[in-house]
C-alpha cells in the first residue's frame, strides 16, 4: 500500500491518496481541491479513484468532489447523509470497510463538526480536523470541545503510540508526539488527573 | 507506507530493521547491518520505506540522498552531512543530531519532533510542512529557509537563527526562546501565543 499526500491551496488542506503498490483501485481522502498535480499523481501511478472518504463536510475537505466525479466514478463514504446532491454511503462509528482490498475502520469523533470521522488503516490514522499536529480541531463552544476531547481520548489516545497521524491540515505526527507536546491534550489529561485526585471517593 | 514489522526477539517492542527479522540490538551481526545501511544511504538513489531505529551514525556523508517514507526514530547522528538531500514524509523523531548539516535540503512532511539538535545547520532549505514539535535546539541555524506551515510548538530554542526565512503559518506556540533571531523574516505571519 502506498500513501501520497497532496497539499491544496484551498484553505491549506491535505488530501491523501491511498493505493496498491502497482496501480489499480485507489482511495482519496478529503478531496478539498482537485488540481492537475493530483490528477497527474493518480494517473502516473495507474490508479482509478474507486472510493472517496470524507472526514467531514466542510468545503476545504469536499469542494473538489464536483470535479472528481466528472473524471472518476467513486463511491463516496461520509458521516453526512448528503454532499452536493451526490449519492453518499453513510458511515457508522466502528464500521469496517473493505475498499478494493484495503481495510479501513471509520471512527466517529464529533466536536469539530457533528459528522466528523477519522479513518484507521494499517498503522495510519487520517484525522481530518479532529486532531492536527500540536492542536485539536476548532469547536463552536465548550460542549463541543468537551465532546471532541472525550472522543480523542477514548478512540485515538488508546491506540498504539506509534500510529502515524495524517491530519487534514498541517504536518504529519504520531500519537506519541501528540501525547507529549499537544498542549490541548496535555491540559485535558491533567484536568482528568485533577478530577481523579479530588474525587470524593478518594478523599474519603 | 511505514512498515511496522515487530522484532522477532521475544519481549522486544522495537521494529525489525529493513529486510531483517530483528531490530538492530537483537541482530546477529549489527555491524554488518549498519555497514549495509550506511552504504545504501551514501549513494544518491531513492530510498523508500527504509526502517532503522535506535542506531548510531557518526562522521557520515549522506549528502544528495533521497529519502521517502523512511523511519529513523531515536537514532543518533554525529557529524552527519545530509546537505542537498530530499527528505519527504520521513520520521526522525526523538533523535539526537550533533553537528549535522541539512543545508540546501528539500524536506517536506517530515517529522523531527522530540529531537535534540546541537549546532546543526538547515540553511537555504525548503522545510515546509515539517514537524519540529518539542525539539531542544541549541546554536542552530535555519537562515534563508522556507518554513511554511512547519510546526515548532513546545520547542526549546537557544541561540537559534531564523534570519531571512519564510515563516508564514509557522507555529511557534508554547516555545521557550532564548537568543532567537527572526531578523528579516516575516515573523508577524507566524503563530505565537
Amino acid at each position: 500500500m502506498k500513501i501520497f499526500s497532496h497539499f491544496s491551496l484551498n484553505d491549506f488542506s491535505n488530501t491523501y491518496l491511498i493505493g496498491p503498490e502497482n496501480g489499480g483501485d485507489a482511495i482519496l481522502i478529503d478531496p478539498g481541491h482537485i488540481d492537475i498535480n493530483l490528477i497527474n499523481r493518480i494517473e502516473q501511478n495507474r490508479y482509478n479513484i474507486a472510493h472517496v472518504l470524507i472526514t467531514h463536510r466542510h468545503p476545504s475537505h469536499t469542494a473538489g468532489l464536483g470535479t472528481l466525479v466528472k473524471i472518476y466514478h467513486p463511491l463516496i463514504y461520509a458521516g453526512s447523509p448528503t454532499l452536493f446532491d451526490l449519492p453518499v454511503i453513510p458511515l457508522k462509528d466502528g464500521l469496517f470497510l473493505d475498499l478494493s482490498g484495503i481495510q479501513v475502520q471509520a471512527l466517529q469523533i464529533p466536536g469539530h463538526s457533528i459528522d466528523s470521522f477519522v479513518f484507521k488503516t494499517g498503522n495510519a490514522l487520517f484525522t481530518g480536523d479532529v486532531l492536527h499536529a500540536g492542536r485539536i480541531g476548532s469547536t463552536n463552544g465548550v460542549l463541543e470541545k468537551a465532546l471532541l476531547l472525550k472522543g480523542i481520548k477514548s478512540k485515538i489516545l488508546t491506540l498504539d503510540e506509534r500510529f502515524v497521524i495524517f491530519p487534514g491540515h498541517g504536518t504529519l505526527s504520531t500519537i506519541k508526539i501528540e501525547k507529549l507536546f499537544n498542549h490541548a491534550l496535555i491540559e485535558a489529561t491533567a484536568s482528568d488527573d485533577l478530577d481523579q485526585i479530588s474525587h470524593p471517593s478518594i478523599l474519603t | 507506507m511505514f512498515r511496522l514489522i515487530p522484532c522477532s526477539h521475544v519481549g522486544c517492542k522495537k521494529y525489525a530493521v529493513e529486510d531483517y527479522y530483528t531490530c538492530l540490538e537483537h541482530s546477529k551481526d549489527p555491524e554488518k547491518v549498519m555497514f549495509i545501511i550506511n552504504k545504501a544511504l551514501s549513494d544518491t538513489h531513492n530510498h523508500r520505506d527504509m526502517l532503522i531505529t535506535d542506531a548510531l551514525f557518526s562522521e557520515k556523508d549522506f549528502s544528495h540522498t533521497k529519502l521517502s517514507m523512511c523511519n529513523f526514530a531515536r537514532c543518533t547522528f554525529r557529524n552527519v552531512d545530509f546537505s542537498h538531500s530530499k527528505i519527504h514524509s520521513s520520521f526522525f523523531d526523538f533523535c539526537l543530531f550533533d553537528h549535522c548539516k541539512f543545508d540546501d535540503n528539500d524536506a517536506r512532511h517530515t517529522v523531527v519532533a522530540g529531537s535534540t539538535l546541537i549546532e546543526c545547520t538547515f540553511t537555504d532549505s525548503l522545510l515546509i510542512h515539517t514537524n519540529f514539535m518539542g525539539i531542544d535546539a541549541r546554536n542552530c541555524d535555519f537562515s534563508t529557509s522556507d518554513l511554511y506551515y512547519s510546526n515548532f510548538s513546545s520547542a526549546h530554542l537557544v541561540d537559534v537563527r531564523f534570519v531571512d526565512c519564510n515563516l508564514k503559518n509557522t507555529d511557534f506556540r508554547f516555545t521557550d526562546r532564548e537568543q532567537v533571531s527572526f531578523k528579516y523574516s516575516n515573523f508577524e505571519e507566524a503563530l505565537f501565543n
